[in-house]
């Protein structure tokens, strides 16, 4: 049987997060949560593996480029391939080695599970 | 007196005048007779000079435009030419002459001859000039002393100062004495910065070789009175001088202070950098609550539009408006931060005052964030004195502690503040400590200023506009506000008011 991972989303604003997980979870996804990038890397490895990652840049504890960093550190592929989306306030931004894509904030919702249904195709 | 008498004692004295060259010559130009004076003058014998042209006297300049033949022609028609220019010796050394050609005619008017008397008057000259060039230098120091820039001398051969302007002398507090001749580098501009010296002293051997140098430095500056001094800027240029032969015998130094346009200029710059960091952390700032807005709207219209049965619950409606209604909150909190600032730029910070009891004003402020507190885990302790009146405006004074209250909720959550209210000297005091991470000696000063924020933009969300706001609206109530911390330690913002007069 195959195995489905999660949605994570990390962001530490909670209208963002919360709304995104609602959408998505409306949208038929499993989707878990976390409001810093180093619970949010506790939770991948929880999990063992994850269907997307959407990490916000900027936030406490643990940044979207140190989260980066640690998930390309892992061991398991399942982890350290899962693809990953940047959400971002920036305007400018510099492109990340292995990310599947950046999200402007503020976003679109249709654009965004556009997006998202690319990267992990709903069984 | 016989004629042969007057003229041979005639004869005698032309002959003995030693000062002046007095001679005749033929109609053509050539020389008849020949005195003392002539010889001493001349450099030329009686025997050398009688029978050879007059032109011999002459400069090759003079030949070429064929001056003497045209002296005499004047001559011829006046009577007299007379004029004074340059001659050569037979050694060909030149005089500065008085020349007086006469021509001689007999009675029937046939020219005969000219007599030609010739002084030296190269010593008057010599004094002239010399006369001249002292003028030249008084004008040139009174000009270099008035010149805002320093001027001064260099030795090639030594590298010793041997004049400098009164300006570059007094930013030192220095007296010619006590640096002209001295090394150059080694005066008290450049002595205490060994970095300056270096390249100074490199421009002067430069200089000495003919090579002209320009190039901005600093100096040190110690005017008298000034005990400690300091290190200015200065643009700085050394040029050889070279005399009539092309030796080098001097090099011009001099500098022109720039201190305070760099300061200007580096203020400007700096300006610039705060305010593009500014709009950065400010558009972020706007988006945040934007996106939330966004998103939660678009759930909304997503609600209304798709499956509303199971999803358009009347729980979820009032959760999500509430919280675009949050999000708007958010976004006119930041944009009236942005108006204040631009406010107080513009001092246009105006105050509506009236008199107020402050233990009122705190403890409502403090009841309206009540839940916000509970939700960070801060327990407010109080210990407000009740019955102090000052002249508040009520809005803005609200402001400053929803500031700090917001502050305590961001940095220092799940941990207890204080909140007092006493007096002092006819002033209110009030007191906001809470147990954070605690504020830097260092940076104490800066967290009132515009855009500062010292932890970064990566941790805490905020614009660093807060506490600079706080402060602009204290100064506008005559108190004042500082803050009292150390790392780990906490921090406590003490506000202090005047106090306004009880109503009788």
């Amino acid at each position: 049987m195959k195995m489905t991972f999660p949605i994570v989303i990390i962001d530490d604003e909670d209208l963002i997060r919360e709304g995104l997980r609602q959408f998505l979870e409306w949208e038929g996804y499993t989707v878990f949560t976390a409001n810093n990038g180093q619970k949010g890397l506790d939770l991948i490895r929880k999990n063992q593996g994850a269907s997307l990652i959407v990490v916000d840049l900027q936030m406490p504890v643990m940044s979207g480029e140190q989260f980066l960093t640690a998930l390309k550190a892992e061991e398991n592929p399942a982890i350290k391939n899962a693809p990953v989306l940047l959400l971002t306030a920036r305007s400018q931004i510099s492109a990340h080695e292995g990310v599947a894509g950046i999200v402007r904030k503020p976003l679109d919702l249709e654009d965004f599970l556009s997006t998202v249904k690319r990267l992990c195709p709903s069984d | 007196m016989k004629v042969e008498n007057t003229e041979a004692i005639f004869k005698f004295l032309v002959s003995a005048v030693q000062d002046y060259a007095i001679f005749a010559l033929d109609p053509q130009g050539n020389i008849l007779t020949w005195n003392i004076g002539a010889e001493r003058l001349k450099g030329y014998t009686a025997q050398e000079a009688i029978g050879s042209h007059f032109s011999r006297f002459y400069t090759p300049e003079d030949l070429a435009r064929n001056h003497p033949a045209k002296e005499l022609e004047q001559a011829i028609i006046y009577g007299k030419y007379e004029e004074e220019g340059w001659r050569v010796r037979k050694d060909g050394s030149r005089f500065w002459a008085h020349v007086v050609i006469t021509a001689l005619k007999d009675t029937e008017g046939q020219l005969k001859g000219f007599a030609k008397v010739t002084r030296d008057l190269t010593d008057r000259i010599k004094a002239e000039q010399m006369r001249a060039t002292e003028l030249a230098y008084q004008e040139t120091k009174a000009l270099l002393n008035a010149s805002p820039s320093f001027f001064g001398f260099v030795d090639p051969q030594t590298g010793v100062l041997t004049i400098s302007n009164d300006l570059s002398l007094k930013v030192i507090g220095k007296t010619r004495e006590e640096v002209f001749g001295k090394l150059f580098w080694e005066c008290p501009w450049w002595k205490p910065l060994p970095e300056s010296a270096a390249r100074i002293r490199e421009a002067i051997e430069k200089a000495a070789e003919g090579e002209s140098s320009e190039f901005d430095v600093t100096y040190w500056s110690s005017p008298e009175g000034t005990p400690k001094g300091q290190a200015r800027w200065v643009t700085f240029r050394a040029i050889p001088y070279r005399d009539k032969a092309g030796k080098i015998n001097q090099i011009a130094v001099s500098g022109i202070d720039f201190t305070e346009r760099k300061a200007a200029e580096e203020q400007t710059k700096e300006a610039i950098r705060i305010r593009d960091e500014f709009l950065s952390i400010a558009s972020h700032e706007l988006k945040t609550p934007l996106t939330g807005i966004k998103i939660h709207t678009q759930l909304l219209k997503r609600m209304l539009t798709k499956d509303p049965v199971k999803t358009l619950t009347n729980e979820r409606i009032s959760q999500f408006v509430g919280i675009v209604e949050l999000g708007m909150d958010r976004l006119s909190r930041l944009v009236e931060d942005m108006l204040d600032i631009s406010r107080i730029e513009n001092r246009k910070l105006s105050f509506h005052f009236e008199k107020i009891d402050l233990s009122e004003l705190v403890s409502e402020t403090l009841k309206r964030f009540r839940l916000e507190l509970a939700d960070a885990g801060i327990e407010v302790i109080t210990d407000l004195e009740a019955g102090l009146l000052a002249k508040v405006d009520r809005f803005r004074f609200e402001q400053v502690l929803t500031n700090l209250i917001t502050n305590a909720i961001r940095y220092a959550p799940r941990k207890p503040v204080e909140v007092t209210l006493s007096h002092a000297n006819k002033r209110a005091v009030l007191s906001f400590r809470d147990s954070g991470p605690g504020i830097d000696k260092k940076d104490q000063e800066k967290i009132f200023k515009r855009f500062e924020r010292l932890i970064s933009a990566n941790e805490v969300s905020g614009m660093g506009l807060g506490l600079f706001i706080c402060k602009q609206i204290i100064l506008g109530h005559r108190g004042s506000i500082r803050v009292e911390s150390e790392l780990g330690q906490g921090a406590r913002f003490i506000i202090e008011l005047p106090l306004a007069e009880k109503e009788p």
